[in-house]
This record gives C-alpha cells, sequence and structure tokens, in this order.
C-alpha cells in the first residue's frame, strides 16, 4: 500500500478552507435573516402611523425602540438601567434552573441509556410527564414554594429536565453494540467504554437535548415569570406594563426576550454544535 | 487443487492459534422460534494462516467469527485461542467490520491510536506514523471519517486493528460494501500489509474471488445448520492472478459446491 | 342503525335549540355586552330581572378584573363595564375613545385586608415583609397606595402578589399569601368560608368610586341602548340600598355559579359598606385626578394627563333618570 491512492479526496476539506466559506455564507445567510425582519417591520411602522391598526395595541416599532432605549437608561448609567436588571435577574433564572437540569439530568439519562433496569424505571415516568406543558406546574410549584424566585427556577428545571434527559438516554441507546465491541476487543474497561465511546457518542444528542431544553426553558421562565414574577424579571415587566396599558414596554420587552433567545441558539449553542457533531460528521449541517 | 499432506497437517494441529470444537449455535428469532445456525463445527487454523470463512447467508460464519473474538458464546462446544477457551474480548485480536466502525468524534490519527493509548504501548507515534504510510493515509491524519470514501476509512479501520499488534486479525465481510474497483485495489493492498505483518487471519467474505485471491484456506460452511462441507487449500503465490488456469480451476470447483449450499438454503 | 339515526338527529336539534333559546336575547330591542366582574353591582344587574323592564338584554362577559376590561373596552369587545379609579387613570391615559357614563358605588369600605383565621397579624403593620395578594393597577391598589403613602411606607416594605380575584380566594385558601387585600364580594366571601378574617378596612382611608366605562363610539351609536341599561343599573343600586337581604340573595347566587358558597348573612353585613350613588359630582371628578396624579408620581403610567373635559359623560343618567320616571 505504498503507493498511495486518494480516493474522492476532494471530499476532505482543510479546515482553514472550511473557515472562509462559512463566513462568506454566513454574511449572506445573515442578510437572508434579517430582511424579510425589516420588511415587517417597515410595514408595522407604516399600518401604526396611517392608523391601519391600533396604535395602543400596535404602537409604532419607532416608539418601541424609542422606549427601549428609555429603558436602557438611568441616571447611573447603563448597567443600572432597569431594563438591564431586568435581564439580569431573568438570565440568573434560567441559568440557575437549566445549569441544575444540565448537571443531574444529562447523568440521569446517560445512565438511563446504559443500564436496563434504570431505563425501564425512569421511561414510563419521564414519558407520562413530558407532555405536561411546564406553565401547568406553575400554581403548584407556587403552593410549594411561595412566589419566589425558587419558584421560577423550579419551573424552568421541570422544562429542561425532559428533553435533557430523553435525548442523553436516546444518544447512549444510538451507539451502535459493534462501536462498544471495537472498543472492547481494543480493550477498554467499563469506564475507559464510558469515557471514550459513550460519552462523545451520545454526544450529538446530548447537544440537541440541551438546545431544546434551553430555548424550552426560555419559554417557561418568561410565562412562569408572569405568574410568579414578584417585581423583577422580563415576564414580570411585560406583565406589569401590560397592567398600565404600556404596550411600547410590553413589545420592548418581548423583543428583548426574542434577540435573548436567539444570542443564545446562535451564540452558545451553535458554535458548540459546529465544533462537535458538525465536525464529527455525525448530523448534517443546518 | 493441492491437498495438503500428512505432515503440515499435524504441524497445525500442534500450533493450532484457533480451534473450533464441536461448536453449534442456536438463535431464538422472535416469535420465540429457535433457529439452529451453526450445527456442528470443527476446524483449525494455524499459527500465521491466512483463512477465509465462505457459505451461504445465515450459515453463521460471522458468528463464528464474533465467537472467536468473545462477542458472542457458542450454545454447544468450545472456541479455543492459544489452547484457552474464548472467554471475553481481549487485544490480543483486532477486528475489521464490513460498516467500518470508527469512531466518528476521532481523526483518522485518534482512530488508530485508540488501541495503543487504552493499552498504554510504548512507541505510539512511531507505530501509528508507520501504519498511516502502510495503509496509504498519508495527508490525512487530521481528516475526521465522514469526509473520506468507504475505501478511505476501511483502511483506517484495517490500521486500527492491526496498530496495538494484536495476534490474530478477524475480518468481517470487510470489503462487501466498496465498489468493484475500489475492492480490487483495497485486496492488492491489503495483501502487502499481511504480507509485512505476517498476521493470522480470519476472514469472512461471500466472495469466491475474493476468499481465493488472498486465503491460504477457504472453509466452505454448508447450509444451516451448518458444518465445514470442505477447505480448500490455495497454494498460489501472492499476488494472485484470477485468469491464471489453476486459479480457475480451483475457482470453478468451489463455486459449484457453494451454489450447492445456497440452493439448499433457498429451499 | 336507530341509535345512528337518533344521534344524528339531535345532532341536527342541538344547534336549532340553541338558537331558539338565544332568540329572546336576539330578538330584545336592546342588547349590550357587558363586561361581568365580581361586584355586587356587576352581579345583580346581571342575575336579577332589573334589564327586562327596560326592554333590555345584557351579554355578560367574565372577566377577573378591572384590568383585563380595560382591554376589551379599548378593543370594543364589550359596551360596558366597571372600571376602579386607577384602571379608569391608566386607560384615560392612553385613549380618549373611552367615557365614564357613571359610577357604580363609592367608599373606601369595599377594600378590606384579611388574613387566615389562625394567623398572628392583627394591623397592616404585622404585614410588613409579608406575602400580600392584591391586584395590581386596581382601583384597590390605589387605595393601598394612598394608604402605605401616609404611614410613610413604601410598596416593596411588602411581598406584593399580583393576583386576579379566584387567584386570590385560592391564595389564601391554599396559604400561599399571608394576607389578602380586595374588594368585596372576594374578601366576605374567604370569612363566609372561615378561612379568613379582616383586619383592616379602607373605609375613611380612601372615598374611592369605581366607574362605569363605555366605549366613546358605543354612546355615540346607540346611544338608547346605553340610557336603557344606566337606568337598569340605578334599579339596581336601589335595590342593593334599600332591600339588603334581597340583594344579598343575587350576589349570593352569583358567588355560587363562580364555584364559591357564601353565607347570605356575611354579603347582608357588607353590602352596607359603600354607598351606591350613580352620580358623577365635581369630588368623584377630583378623585380620579388625584389618582391619576399619584400614580403618574410612583412612575406607573406614561403619557401625558388626559383630557379630563371630555372624560366624563353625565348626560346619560339624566336620561335614564327621566326613562325610569323621575
Amino acid at each position: 500500500m505504498s503507493e498511495i491512492q486518494i480516493h474522492r479526496a476532494g471530499e476532505a476539506r482543510s479546515p482553514s478552507a472550511e473557515f472562509a466559506a462559512g463566513f462568506g455564507h454566513k454574511a449572506l445567510g445573515g442578510l437572508r435573516f434579517i430582511s424579510p425582519i425589516l420588511i415587517v417591520l417597515a410595514l408595522w411602522e407604516f399600518s401604526s402611523r396611517a392608523g391601519l391598526v391600533n396604535a395602543v395595541l400596535l404602537p409604532p416599532p419607532s416608539a418601541i425602540f424609542r422606549n427601549m432605549g428609555r429603558l436602557f437608561q438611568s441616571d447611573t448609567g447603563f448597567w443600572n438601567s432597569p431594563l438591564v436588571g431586568h435581564i439580569e435577574v431573568s438570565l440568573m433564572r434560567l441559568l440557575a434552573g437549566y445549569g441544575m437540569a444540565a448537571v443531574l439530568c444529562t447523568a440521569l439519562g446517560l445512565l438511563m441509556g446504559i443500564n436496563r433496569r434504570v431505563y425501564a424505571f425512569f421511561d414510563p415516568i419521564v414519558t407520562v410527564i413530558m407532555p405536561i406543558p411546564s406553565l401547568a406546574w406553575v400554581p403548584i410549584v407556587i403552593l410549594w414554594l411561595g412566589m419566589s424566585n425558587a419558584t421560577i427556577i423550579f419551573v424552568v428545571f421541570l422544562t429542561a429536565m425532559f428533553p435533557i434527559i430523553y435525548n442523553s438516554a436516546a444518544g447512549v441507546r444510538s451507539i451502535s453494540k459493534k462501536h462498544l465491541w471495537a472498543a472492547e476487543l481494543m480493550g477498554a474497561s467499563r469506564q475507559k467504554i464510558f469515557f471514550k465511546v459513550l460519552l462523545p457518542g451520545a454526544m450529538p444528542y446530548v447537544i440537541t437535548g440541551h438546545i431544546l431544553a434551553v430555548s424550552l426553558a426560555w419559554r417557561a421562565l418568561v410565562g412562569a415569570e408572569m405568574l410568579a414574577g414578584a417585581g423583577l424579571g422580563l415576564g414580570y415587566m411585560i406583565f406589569d406594563a401590560r397592567t398600565f396599558m404600556d404596550t411600547e414596554t410590553v413589545y420592548a420587552g418581548i423583543m428583548v426576550i426574542a434577540v435573548l433567545g436567539l444570542l443564545i441558539e446562535k451564540g452558545v449553542f451553535r458554535p458548540l454544535q459546529r465544533f462537535t457533531i458538525e465536525r464529527w460528521g455525525t448530523v448534517r449541517a443546518g | 487443487m493441492d491437498m495438503p499432506n500428512k505432515k503440515t497437517k499435524r504441524d497445525a494441529a500442534a500450533t493450532a492459534k484457533v480451534e473450533a470444537l464441536s461448536v453449534s449455535k442456536t438463535f431464538k428469532r422472535d416469535g420465540g422460534e429457535e433457529v439452529a445456525a451453526i450445527g456442528d463445527i470443527s476446524l483449525s487454523i494455524a499459527e500465521g494462516e491466512f483463512a477465509a470463512f465462505i457459505g451461504p447467508s445465515g450459515c453463521g460464519k460471522s458468528t463464528l467469527l464474533y465467537m472467536v473474538a468473545g462477542f458472542e458464546k457458542p450454545t454447544g462446544g468450545k472456541v479455543r485461542m492459544n489452547g484457552h477457551v474464548i472467554d471475553r474480548p481481549r487485544p490480543d485480536r483486532g477486528i475489521v467490520f464490513q460498516e467500518y466502525v470508527l469512531f466518528p468524534w476521532l481523526t483518522v490519527e485518534g482512530n488508530i491510536r485508540f488501541g495503543i493509548d487504552l493499552q498504554k504501548q510504548p512507541d505510539a507515534d512511531a507505530r501509528v506514523e508507520h501504519l498511516i504510510k502502510l495503509v496509504g493515509l498519508r495527508g490525512f491524519e487530521r481528516a475526521y471519517p465522514h469526509t473520506l470514501s468507504g475505501g478511505m476509512q476501511q483502511r483506517v479501520a484495517i490500521a486500527r486493528a492491526l496498530a496495538y499488534d494484536p495476534e490474530l486479525l478477524l475480518m468481517d465481510e470487510p470489503f462487501g460494501s466498496l465498489d468493484a474497483q475500489t475492492k480490487r485495489r483495497m485486496i492488492k493492498d491489503f495483501i502487502t500489509v499481511w504480507e509485512e505483518t505476517k498476521k493470522t487471519v480470519i476472514f469472512v467474505t461471500h466472495s469466491v474471488e475474493e476468499a481465493l485471491l488472498l486465503a491460504d484456506k477457504v472453509y466452505l460452511f454448508s447450509a444451516r445448520p451448518s458444518r465445514i462441507k470442505q477447505v480448500f487449500s490455495v497454494d498460489l503465490p501472492r499476488p494472485r492472478d484470477i485468469s491464471e488456469p489453476s486459479f480457475i480451476g480451483i475457482q470453478r470447483e468451489l463455486l459449484a459446491s457453494l451454489d450447492e449450499e445456497v440452493e439448499k438454503m433457498m429451499g | 342503525m336507530g341509535a345512528f339515526w337518533k344521534n344524528l338527529a339531535r345532532l341536527i336539534a342541538a344547534p336549532v335549540i340553541l338558537l331558539a333559546l338565544s332568540l329572546p336575547a336576539l330578538t330584545a330591542d336592546h342588547s349590550i355586552k357587558s363586561a361581568y366582574r365580581l361586584t355586587f353591582t356587576s352581579i345583580a344587574v346581571t342575575k336579577g330581572d332589573f334589564a327586562e323592564k327596560y326592554d333590555l338584554a345584557i351579554k355578560p362577559i367574565t372577566f377577573p378584573t378591572g384590568i383585563e376590561i380595560n382591554e376589551a373596552l379599548l378593543t370594543g369587545s364589550v359596551d360596558v363595564g366597571e372600571v376602579g379609579i386607577a384602571p379608569l387613570a391608566t386607560l384615560l391615559t392612553r385613549t380618549s375613545d373611552v367615557v365614564a357614563v357613571g359610577v357604580t358605588d363609592i367608599g373606601g369600605g369595599r377594600y378590606k385586608t384579611v388574613v387566615r383565621k389562625e394567623s398572628p397579624y392583627k394591623s397592616m403593620d404585622d404585614l410588613l415583609g409579608k406575602k400580600v395578594a392584591i391586584k395590581v393597577g386596581s382601583g384597590n391598589y390605589a387605595a393601598f397606595l394612598t394608604y402605605i403613602k401616609s404611614r410613610g411606607w413604601k410598596e416593596s416594605d411588602f411581598q406584593i402578589v399580583n393576583a386576579g380575584d379566584q387567584e386570590a380566594i385560592a391564595a389564601l385558601t391554599e396559604g400561599s399569601v399571608d394576607g389578602v387585600i380586595y374588594w368585596e364580594p372576594i374578601v366576605s366571601t374567604l370569612i363566609a368560608k372561615g378561612i379568613a378574617r379582616p383586619i383592616f378596612s379602607f373605609k375613611g382611608v380612601v372615598n374611592n368610586p369605581t366607574f362605569l366605562v363605555m366605549p366613546r363610539k358605543f354612546v355615540e351609536n346607540e346611544r338608547e341602548t346605553a340610557i336603557r341599561f344606566i337606568a337598569a343599573y340605578m334599579d339596581t343600586q336601589e335595590l342593593l340600598s334599600t332591600d339588603v337581604p334581597a340583594a344579598a340573595k343575587l350576589v349570593v347566587k352569583g358567588m355560587s355559579a363562580s364555584g364559591q358558597k357564601v353565607d347570605p348573612k356575611v354579603i347582608e353585613l357588607a353590602i352596607p359598606s359603600v354607598d351606591y350613588k350613580i352620580e358623577m359630582g365635581s369630588q368623584v371628578i377630583a378623585d380620579e385626578k388625584a389618582t391619576w396624579q399619584l400614580l403618574k408620581d410612583t412612575g406607573k403610567l406614561r403619557g401625558d394627563e388626559p383630557d379630563w373635559s371630555v372624560a366624563f359623560d353625565g348626560s346619560l343618567i339624566e336620561a335614564a333618570k327621566k326613562l325610569r320616571g323621575e
């Protein structure tokens, strides 16, 4: 085999070429993503100003952005502004609830994937509880934990746990018997099989589960804050603004929620996906 | 075909690398119905021998290979390696599957190093470098498996199985999913690799040509429940020429015998 | 097969019967979409037969509080609603498309603070730092703000739990809040159920009116219907003022339709806690302005001061009085 035969060598691209191609693609993709949004905003501005829609119910985007600017200001600077305060509280709640789920539920999910008895015990529980909309938990959780941060964090945790458990277990179960055999034959102990085969092999599913968990948790967080926000958080801000018919603040809050959700997905999970499962070719690049 | 003389037979028994003694295997189908895949197989593979298993589909040739690997247990009888009953998978064996079964999260180099690193063998870097050269993967060390063609991936799998220097190489229809052109090239290149390493090889295939191009002995499995119907010794120098009369002669004989068994399976 | 045809016949008959049942409402000369919520006046006018006298059909649509009614008035999905002093300030800040046409009742006595019966709390001071259910933005809330201002407290001295009417009842019943500050008959319902006892009344703290509010378009286009509604409403107020036991019966009926069993005796005691007077005098309008200023000062409202000159229209009351034969 000294004479080297390169089969379809074109398929093996160098990382730098991949990066360059990705960059141009990204710029174009960004434009494609943003232009429909700009068109909708322009139409909206026009309809609101022309009086085609009730300007109290649907204030023009310019008024919303102006109001957002106001909410980002305070006598002591941007970082002490009311909106930054609400964002901070919401993100901390998300981080706490999702963080707990990430640690506990990834572990449980992987264990379910590995151990048939653990799977048999938890699978029916997960299957029954998973379809319950997370906001349905809020009244019950308020009973347990009161109108507090703990309630919201727990609802976020509840929302995040199921996609993580389900996908982590599915990830382990997706690994073929032959991969495990191959590793065993090469002298891998059970511990080595876990860290060198099961964990990386389950990674595509685990990452998918976490992306799903965070996006669902983000929605549940805002909903839970509306019901049990106790004065702070983006959801509470929206709820409170609605009480006083401050629709500009309601829409500003909705926009901030959308942008933050997008940033979390595109800024945190997309790179993670790119550096793992897309590189490994275990999932096609979306 | 040249039958082995008495002397070589005795030598083979004395230095048997792998032995199957009255091995049988029954499966339970989903309906609960029991199917006897392997009826009664006894065979002995010598140290350094290149053995090929051939037979109709479902005759249990891959199953027997998995028993040698330690993945599966016989229902009856014994499988031995170096005189010891095989209890579990151990790194004195290496395996190459038809589906490559590479680790997609590791680079070409990472895949090849997998066994060496597990056993903390010395001179890993030099060994890996040599193997990459040997199987023709230079320049692709950093590539991930999914960026490679099927043939290239199988080269990685072969290098991975050889890297930690096992005594026995098990190959389960390794070229079965490659196109004809690539397959010919792989067979030719694999002969070079095998001649350098001189491992004992068990090679499961359903291609008569493949078996005869590679193996010292071809074990023909009968229809289910299988036994060894015939053993063909191929004493031709490698690389073999498929247009040579002696090759054609043995090919015709093996094909005829195999066809009889395939007929029986078709019922 | 027989069962099939029978079921089919029933299936066809059901909408026909429903249509027939709704015919009186459709055939009444005047009909009004009224926001229904749990107050003595709203329950009594809807559950009593005051409207029939004026050939008026009241179509009730249920809301928890005036906050939600605000949105319905703004979009024109109801023709009339009871809106407290604070929600009206909010509404007028955002739109001049609505108009206050009368007062449902007046007096701080309808707002009370209740705590769980076995709890140690005796006064508002004891509730500092505790969980208190209240509807943020309501007239009740404005009364609360007025009171804590007079005591030198801040809103953040309490753990405010923003709750709708049924939520407030559930929250104290379950014990997830320490106190409930709400209006009648919510507080009396909690007392009647044996769960709560009152520790504070806002009587004397404020003299807040609650308003009857209509979309301006409705008043302009269906003035006759609006007048008939106000006439029926005044009859209701008369009953609440003069025949408390009969009024209490209606309220009990309304509460039980909302799933709350109440002892009529408790309601009878609660009904006289306010005055049921339709007139929008200068003091009433001054109260509204003061509440707007209070909410503005606490940073709750954005926008300019409403045009007060078009916010109140007392002419419907005069017309209704004539209709009633006064």
